[in-house]
């Protein structure tokens, strides 16, 4: 209908304040829907536009840490003299294999591992003797002995662990900052780290060995 | 009461009869009831008992004390978890709805091969369990240039509901009367007015029935969180309850976990209680629709 056929009076009531109370009551959960859908994509887009460098990805597996995630990030940062506002370092040390009877937690743990191996963001993962061997089967583990600069780490050769004349890893006793950390204290089975195969950052995963087959300072 | 007549005998319902079979019944109730229960009051039993109380779970109620609660609340960052864990089941959830019920419209609405094509495939996403794909998925998440953050595992949650929602709704759809749909076309209305005006109310048994079911499941889940999530600040609550689970070096500390796992149920008790009116009208409209 034309706008001259109502009154002024009415014609005078359309206003935006009207228009946006119509949009609303007709509109409201569209509206709402598109705000979350919006907020969703603007945070994503500013998270992968302000995400860190990953500067190290560690995954100490049935390690049972006795300090917290953010103290072995921080003191890697600081020993590496990496800023920590461009940087980060991800050490996971909740996950379990064994010691643990929730199946479901092993399993998670497990796709964790592999998720990330197969993102090839994984750099160095530490587990238990049994496990790590069985892993060492499917060519997990890098050859420590091959990397170039892994010198410092084959000095002592009773805390290399070999197999198929490679060494694929250095027992957690032997490395001072994890005993620090509380690490692999079990006297029933020791701990073994390695550098995994087709990790990114072969150079940063030996100088993470090295920082922690370093004293610490307390 | 007039003389010489007798009072009228008052019929009792054959379940207020007392047969050997209604007891036998009864019984069975009872015995069920209890063994379903009884978990739930050994869980808040034992969360009010102080951290370092090793008495059997079983001994109810001997001890009232809020330090379990108290640990368990400052251990896990409980306000950070709560709204992590809130934000990624509610934007899931309403991802979820609209997308599913999208889907499903022209799905049981269209009778052409397209249409059972794509009831088939997404059908098919029920075979499969993600838990299998999880590498690929991954990969491809991380070959995308999406990022790790507390709300990626959304993406996970409202892909791997999709199958089982479209199923739900498109078969809910298949009732719906189309006369009504019809008239509205009749009436003017557009594709997208007929669906939000019209069908989209009409759904409200099957769309409360996928926000119990996948946002009971997406609040509960650890998995995606903790395949996804790197940093403890983004955990949410099932992943931050892990870190009260023991091995034989550290003993789980059954008290503290009793009393997160209360705290973790307590919005979604607050919700239902809240929300109990609708969703209890919403089922039973479904019933009778049915």
């Amino acid at each position: 209908m034309r706008a001259a056929a109502f009154p002024v009076s009415i014609m005078k009531k359309i206003n935006w304040k009207n228009e946006l109370a119509y949009l609303w009551i007709n509109y409201k959960w569209f509206l709402l829907a598109g705000l979350m859908v919006s907020a969703a994509v603007v945070y994503f887009l500013l998270a992968a536009l302000t995400q860190k460098e990953t500067a190290i990805s560690v995954m100490l597996i049935d390690c049972h840490a006795a300090v917290s995630q953010e103290t072995m990030d921080r003191d890697y940062l600081e020993a590496a003299e990496l800023d920590p506002k461009s940087f980060q370092a991800e050490i996971l040390t909740g996950l379990m294999f064994s010691g643990t009877d929730s199946g479901t937690y092993t399993m998670t743990s497990l796709s964790r591992f592999m998720s990330d191996i197969g993102n090839e963001s994984l750099d160095v993962a530490g587990m238990r003797e049994e496990d790590f061997l069985k892993y060492a089967g499917s060519g997990t583990w890098a050859d420590l002995a091959a990397l170039p600069g892994s010198e410092n780490l084959l000095k002592a050769p009773d805390s290399l662990l070999m197999k198929d004349g490679k060494t694929i890893g250095i027992y957690a006793d032997a490395l001072p900052m994890l005993r620090h950390y509380g690490c692999y204290e079990d006297p029933d089975t020791r701990g073994v780290l390695g550098v995994i195969y087709n990790s990114r950052r072969k150079d940063e995963a030996l100088r993470y060995l090295d920082f922690l087959s370093s004293m610490p300072d307390s | 009461m007039a003389l010489g007549k007798k009072k009228e005998e008052r019929v009792k319902p054959s379940y207020m009869k007392l047969t050997p079979k209604t007891v036998l019944l009864y019984v069975a109730i009872i015995l069920f009831c209890v063994i379903v229960i009884s978990p739930l009051v050994i869980v808040f039993s034992s969360s009010l008992r102080t951290p370092g109380n090793q008495t059997s779970p079983l001994a109810l109620f001997i001890e009232f004390s809020g330090a379990s609660y108290a640990k368990a609340f400052n251990s896990m960052n409980y306000p950070m978890e709560l709204i992590n864990s809130f934000v990624t089941t509610a934007g899931s959830v309403l991802c979820i709805v609209i997308f599913a019920t999208m889907a499903a419209y022209p799905i049981g609405r269209i009778k052409t091969k397209l249409a059972r094509f794509l009831y088939f495939f997404f059908i098919s996403g029920l075979i499969i369990p993600s838990q299998m794909v999880i590498v690929p998925i991954a990969q491809t998440l991380n070959r995308l240039g999406i990022p790790n953050t507390r709300f990626t595992p959304m993406i996970m949650f409202i892909t791997c509901s999709l199958p089982f929602s479209v199923f739900l709704f498109s078969g809910f759809m298949k009732g719906l009367p189309v006369e009504i749909e019809e008239a509205a076309y009749i009436d003017g209305a557009s594709l997208g007015k007929r669906f939000t005006t019209v069908v989209f109310p009409l759904l409200q048994p099957a769309i409360i029935s996928c926000v119990i079911t996948q946002g009971l499941w997406i609040w509960n889940d650890y998995f995606y969180p903790m395949v996804f999530i790197s940093k403890k600040a983004q955990y949410s609550l099932p992943v931050g309850m892990l870190q009260f689970l023991g091995d034989k070096e550290n003993p789980a500390q059954w008290n503290v976990l009793f009393a997160a796992c209360v705290l973790c149920a307590l919005p979604l008790i607050v919700v239902f209680l809240a929300l109990q009116k609708q969703f209890v009208n919403g089922i039973a409209a479904g019933a009778v629709k049915g």
